[in-house]
């Protein structure tokens, strides 16, 4: 029996911190989609299982379940297998399963609306879907009932969704799934989704793929699914990871003190990324201060503008360079002192900024109170990022009147 | 700038046209009445150089002579920057405007229309204007050198630039010019976020970010409340499909107990008939068994009963025996007692008769004793009674005349002797003393007869009418009403006394009294005579009854003497010796009866046992023949009873016991078949039948709203609510990093700007020294008070006046007078400062409206020495406080 196990597609998820970029970031994954069924074609596998969370919530819209159904569609000899999972719960009549789409959707395609047993190839699949958002109890409980009631020597594959019960690392009321959960139902193999990256547990016969498209920063073993072939019940059962993944979720760190260093760093950043950098979501972080930031953030951005996403956390202050300092001491005297006044509420504030030019009298809170209070700024919103940018204001200003 | 000359037409009081200058170059007085048109000609001046042409607005129209529509039209030759220019400018009809400059001794036009204004704008550093008429903040430096009337008391603000330029000059500090274009930029920008006062601008970045990202929230606060109402509708169908599912596993169960009740009830009535079956063999059975034991068990006793009444009889004949004998002696026993009491009542009988004739003679003595002595009561009695007779005749012929009565009666004649007392002593009194025996009346008295030579007193009250028989009447009068009055009452007295004594039948009240004593005496004598007469009647009572007792002592006396046949010779013992014999006689008989009441008794106790004797026998003899009897009946009873079997009874109670025991058997076998509870199970069936069209119905409405629940949620769970929300939070997120941009970088302009300013208006403080020396020498010379200094802000406004900045008085606090001084005194030091770069004009008008004559001569002698830098035109309708200084200027019509 051979079966491709994925789960988590999570299939219209939002990406809010993206903003306009959500739509192509979701539009990806089912390009995604298409791909492992087209893997699952070429490796002729007798089923596709999704181990829950194939959509992101129950209330995606009805031309996301339109587009799935038409990839499922272009699959007509490859059986299907969806389980509800805890994002798409198969809760009740507003659950995505009791729409039309589903109810009447193409044959090959069969979704667990209850605990059930079917034949497949050699074997059974057993399913244990869920039926709400949150539980206590272990959902692969529902697996060993079912599969003692199948006839031995059949190869048993559980499908099911839950958290791993591993002391401290899960959510009590995030369905616990007991460790020993393939074993204990005497199951062959037991597909679980839930966790977004690649896990193995009771000797490699429970397997959680994570999420075939990554969907933040942090994941670092997710991007796959798993082609899972059982030559008889009782065997272990042999496990690719194959990545399917479009997208690669990648974060840099980049310092733009150093000139030099930067065009290096950034180098380095781009040879990472490889070709495919259109395939690259990408978080710089860009930190340090030189009076040429602003140029190099550009630089960054012309530099990433292939990127299928770039993020940059400008954390850089606008900085002096040392004969600026001297020229504004110097020729400029009331500039200098606001940069130290500047530098002053910084300090206030709890950030430093060491490359204001130095005054003997500085600005008390005080004093900035009531400044502020003539344009009807509260002291208690102000925060540094505004004070770095009355810095950068003054600075690009300063230099644009130099240039 | 220096003015040469101005001509105005057809502009507030001028209809026509106006010429003043030229001016001199230094101090020009212009001295004309009110409304000749002084402060029209700087006013349409500044309208000329600053606004548009084409401008209509009120401020332009103001101009205008009122109830015209002339066309106010000014012509003004000037110099600035070096060159000389002529401007000519009409407003609001055909409208136009010409600068030209003067070239080689010609007017050489400059620029025609708008291009005209825009020059002029530059040349004086004006500020652009929309549509409407100029402010005085967009007339640059002709904003604090040009004094309009009612502007001597008020320094414009500062903050325009021109105001900026000239504090920076008057400060002497070197305003850094990056930091200046710094300020600007930061400002320029900043308003492009916010306005000047802080607020959000409308239509900028910032405010459209907020407006987006407020459609943004209501469009999410929109979608929470659809899942909120979608999370209530799954809560509610959650609930509802519990429910069904509970209800529909009680209508199946309710179905399987029905049909479980049902089945059980069909068994339980096969079951129940069989029982019927058995229960009515059982019955026989145990009624055989019964009508048999009962037999069984009535022949056991019969025979029991035979055989004791066998045994009993012989008992009963020997007892009969005995009690014969009994009888026989009790029978003889009593007959001895009877003869004993006969005998013994005999002798009492003979001393009862001894006793009753003692007791009569007794009698007989007690009654002739007794007729002895009511005889001599008897006499007595009659004495008394005829004694008492006799008082109450004598009683009876004495007037009835009471205490009460006679003493009423002497009360009034002690009244009527009183009243003749006062009568005489206030009435009339007439003395008559007849010489012969004659008769007199007087009115309403009776005629009194009058005796010869006896003073006869005649009282009467008032008048007094007296007849004298045979000779006449004679009426006397007193006159005195009181002794009217009082012989009126004292003749009502006198009558009412002869009244009462007529009703006694008395002559006088001395008679009344006299009766009154012997009537009581008698009375007295008469309760005695009663009493003595009681005495003697005793228990009697009346004299009738007395002699009744004595009649019936007597008839008694003669029925004893006949009872007891006394004879007359016959002694009759005493009674005392017959009250002897009667006690002897009654001490024997009382011992007789004794005797015969012991006997009595004896005799009552022997017949008693006889007669208990003679029952005993009775009932042995009865008994007896009872026993025969009996047996003769139990006999015939066995016999009846073994009649009934053909078989020895023994064999049929056996029998009958045998088939009862199978017959219980299989009753209770057929019992243990039956359920505990099979009389209720129709009604349980009743009541399930009816539990389950209860769940049917519940049920039913369940799925109704189950179903109606699924349709509604099918619905908005294909409304795709996630997905809404999701395109609207990934706009909210661009929406708010807009906002927070937008808000970081104004704000960020706004702190940049702010600090440049403070910084540089600390600056001028710094260097305010110079400037504050100079204000405080031109006030003193002004004043003439060299003690006092003017002290200004750091935005170069005067603050006040003082010896020191902490004793000093406010500006605000300050005389008019020593406002508009002071006013002045700037306007110079700003003309002076800026003349250092370009020639300046200075206009005061009517400015020192508040200023002594002393403190304006020393102003005339200020006003001299600025004119030689500076040119100042002065305008004032009191020429006499300018008289000897600067040119004096006239207008001059065209």
């Amino acid at each position: 029996m051979r079966f491709l196990h994925s789960a988590d597609w999570q299939l219209g998820a939002r990406f809010s911190q993206f903003g306009a970029k959500g739509v192509e970031l979701r539009r990806a994954r089912l390009a995604t989609l298409l791909q492992a069924l087209k893997l699952a074609r070429d490796r002729s596998v007798d089923a596709f299982i999704v181990a829950g969370d194939l959509f992101e919530d129950n209330q995606v819209e009805e031309s996301l379940i339109g587009e799935t159904l038409d990839l499922f569609a272009q699959f007509p000899s490859l059986p299907i297998f969806i389980l509800p999972g805890n994002h798409d719960p198969c809760s009740g009549p507003d659950s995505i399963w009791e729409r039309r789409s589903f109810t009447a959707c193409p044959s090959h395609v069969r979704v667990f609306r209850r605990p059930e047993a079917v034949a497949c190839a050699e074997g059974f699949i057993i399913a244990s879907p869920l039926r709400q958002k949150v539980s206590t109890i272990d959902p692969s409980l529902a697996l060993d009932s079912l599969s003692r009631g199948l006839p031995d020597g059949a190869i048993k594959v559980g499908v099911t969704h839950g958290a791993m019960a591993i002391p401290g690392n899960h959510q009590p009321q995030d369905f616990p799934i007991a460790l020993n959960a393939a074993s204990r139902a005497g199951l062959d193999y037991l597909a679980v989704g839930h966790w977004h990256n690649w896990q193995l547990y009771d000797n490699d016969r429970i397997v959680m793929p994570g999420t075939p498209e990554p969907d933040n920063f942090e994941q670092t073993r997710s991007g796959y699914v798993a082609l899972v072939e059982i030559d008889e019940s009782g065997r272990v059962p042999r496990v690719e990871q194959v990545r399917v993944a479009g997208l690669s979720w990648k974060v840099w760190k980049l310092d733009v003190t150093d000139g030099e260093n930067f065009r290096k760093e950034l180098s380095s950043c781009i040879r990472e990324a490889g070709v495919e950098l259109t395939t690259v979501v990408a978080r710089l972080e860009i930190n340090g201060s030189n009076c040429d930031a602003v140029a190099m953030i550009s630089q960054i951005r012309e530099q990433f503008a292939p990127a299928f996403c770039c993020q940059i956390q400008d954390r850089t202050s606008q900085a002096l360079t040392p004969i600026e300092i001297e020229s504004i001491q110097k020729e400029h005297p009331l500039l200098a002192q606001v940069l130290s006044d500047i530098s002053a509420m910084e300090n206030a504030l709890g950030t430093t900024h060491a490359c204001a030019p130095s005054a003997e009298v500085t600005l008390s809170v005080a004093e900035f109170q009531d400044l502020l209070a003539r344009g009807k700024i509260d002291l208690r919103e102000v925060r540094p990022l505004h004070l770095a940018q009355a810095r950068s204001e003054l600075l690009t200003l300063f230099q644009k009147g130099g240039s | 700038m220096i003015l040469e000359s101005l001509q105005l037409c057809h502009a507030g009081p001028i209809r026509r046209g106006l010429v003043l200058g030229p001016f001199s170059s230094g101090l020009n007085i212009l001295c004309a009445p009110n409304e000749s048109g002084k402060s029209t000609l700087i006013k349409t001046a500044i309208r000329a150089f600053f606004d548009r042409h084409t401008c209509k607005d009120a401020e332009i129209r103001s101009l205008q002579p009122s109830g015209t529509d002339l066309s106010p039209t000014i012509k003004i030759s000037f110099w600035i920057a070096g060159r000389k220019y002529l401007l000519q400018k009409n407003f609001l009809v055909a409208p136009r405007s010409t600068l030209s400059e003067w070239v080689r001794d010609q007017w050489e036009p400059v620029a025609e229309g708008d291009k005209a204004d825009q020059r002029l704008l530059e040349l004086f550093q004006g500020i652009q204007t929309g549509r409407g008429a100029s402010k005085a903040a967009h007339w640059g430096l002709l904003r604090f050198l040009w004094t309009q009337q009612g502007e001597a008391l008020a320094w414009p603000d500062w903050a325009v630039p021109a105001g900026q330029q000239i504090r920076s000059r008057l400060a002497r500090v070197h305003l850094d010019a990056r930091v200046e274009s710094l300020i600007a930029g930061l400002w320029e920008e900043y308003l492009v976020y916010f306005t000047a006062s802080g607020q959000v601008k409308t239509g900028g970045p910032l405010k459209l970010a907020e407006i987006e990202l407020e459609s943004l929230n209501a469009g999410l606060a929109s979608i929470e409340s659809r899942k909120k109402n979608l999370e209530e509708k799954q809560n509610a169908y959650r609930n509802v499909e519990s429910a069904v599912t509970r209800l529909e596993i009680e209508s199946k169960d309710h179905e399987i107990r029905g049909k479980e009740l049902r089945e059980l009830a069909i068994k339980a009535e096969n079951q129940r008939r069989e029982l019927e079956k058995f229960e009515s063999e059982l019955q026989g059975a145990k009624e055989r068994l019964s009508r048999v034991s009962r037999d069984s068990e009535r022949l056991s006793t019969l025979q029991a009963g035979l055989e004791q009444l066998t045994r009993a009889q012989p008992v009963l004949v020997e007892r009969l025996a005995r009690a014969s004998e009994e009888e026989a002696r009790i029978s003889g026993l009593t007959l001895f007692l009877e003869s004993d009491v006969e005998r013994q009542d005999q002798a009492i009988g003979v001393l009862s008769q001894q006793a009753s004739r003692t007791r009569c003679l007794m009698d007989r003595s007690r009654v002739l004793l007794e007729l002895e002595q009511s005889s001599h009561r008897q006499n007595r009695i009659y004495e008394q009674k005829a004694l008492k007779e006799r008082l109450q005749n004598e009683r009876a012929g004495i007037p009835s005349i009471t205490s009460a009565s006679l003493a009423a009666m002497e009360k009034i004649e002690q009244t009527i002797r009183e009243s003749e007392i006062r009568i005489s002593s206030v009435g009339l009194r007439l003395e008559i003393n007849p010489d012969k025996d004659c008769s007199v009346s007087l009115t309403g008295r009776d005629p009194e007869t009058l005796q010869a030579k006896t003073v006869k007193v005649l009282s009467a009250s008032q008048k007094v009418e007296v007849t004298l028989h045979g000779w006449g009447t004679v009426v006397v009068r007193s006159g005195s009403t009181e002794a009217q009055k009082m012989q009126e009452e004292l003749d009502a007295e006198k009558a009412r006394i002869q009244k009462m004594l007529r009703d006694l039948c008395v002559e006088s009240t001395l008679q009344a009294r006299q009766f009154l004593e012997r009537d009581r005496e008698i009375s007295t004598r008469i309760t005695v005579c009663e009493s003595t007469l009681g005495a003697l009647l005793g228990s009697n009572g009346s004299v009738e009854r007395f002699e009744q007792t004595r009649k019936k002592d007597e008839l008694r006396l003669q029925t004893l003497d006949k009872e007891l046949q006394v004879t007359a010779g016959e002694k009759v013992p005493s009674l005392l010796e017959l009250e002897t014999e009667d006690a002897r006689i009654g001490l024997q008989a009382r011992s007789l009866d004794v005797e015969l009441k012991t006997a009595r008794l004896k005799l009552r106790a022997v017949r008693e046992e006889f007669e208990r004797a003679r029952l005993q026998h009775a009932e042995i003899l009865e008994a007896i023949r009872l026993a025969k009897s009996q047996e003769q009946t139990v006999r015939q009873q066995i016999t009846d009873l073994r009649g009934r079997y053909e078989e020895n009874i023994d064999r049929a109670l056996q029998n009958s016991q045998n088939l009862f025991a199978e017959a219980e058997a299989r009753f209770n076998y057929a019992r243990s078949l039956l359920p505990e509870n099979y009389l209720t199970l129709p009604e349980r069936s009743k009541r399930l039948s009816l539990a389950s069209e209860q769940v049917f119905q519940e049920l039913a409405r369940n799925r109704n709203v189950l179903a109606q629940a699924e349709g509604e949620l099918r619905s908005m769970g294909a409304e795709g609510v996630f997905a809404s929300e999701t395109f609207l939070l990934e706009k909210k997120e661009l929406s708010l990093e807009r906002v927070k941009t937008a808000r970081t970088r104004g704000w960020g302009l706004r702190i940049a700007h702010d600090l440049l300013r403070r910084r540089q208006a600390e600056a001028i403080q710094s260097v305010l020294a110079p400037l504050e020396s100079q204000l405080s020498s031109t006030f003193a010379e002004i004043s003439g008070d060299h003690h006092r200094q003017v002290f200004l802000n750091q935005e170069l406004e005067i603050e006040g006046v003082g010896r020191n900045r902490e004793e000093l008085v406010p500006f605000e606090g300050l005389s008019q007078g020593a406002k508009e001084q002071l006013i002045l005194s700037l306007r110079l030091a700003v003309a002076l400062e800026l003349r250092e770069t370009e020639p300046q004009l200075l206009v005061l008008d009517d400015v020192l409206v508040n200023t002594d004559a002393a403190r304006q001569s020393r102003l005339l002698e200020l006003l001299e020495q600025g004119g030689q830098k500076l040119q100042i035109l002065v305008m004032t309708c009191h020429p006499e406080h300018y008289r000897g200084v600067g040119k004096t200027l006239a207008l001059t019509d065209c």
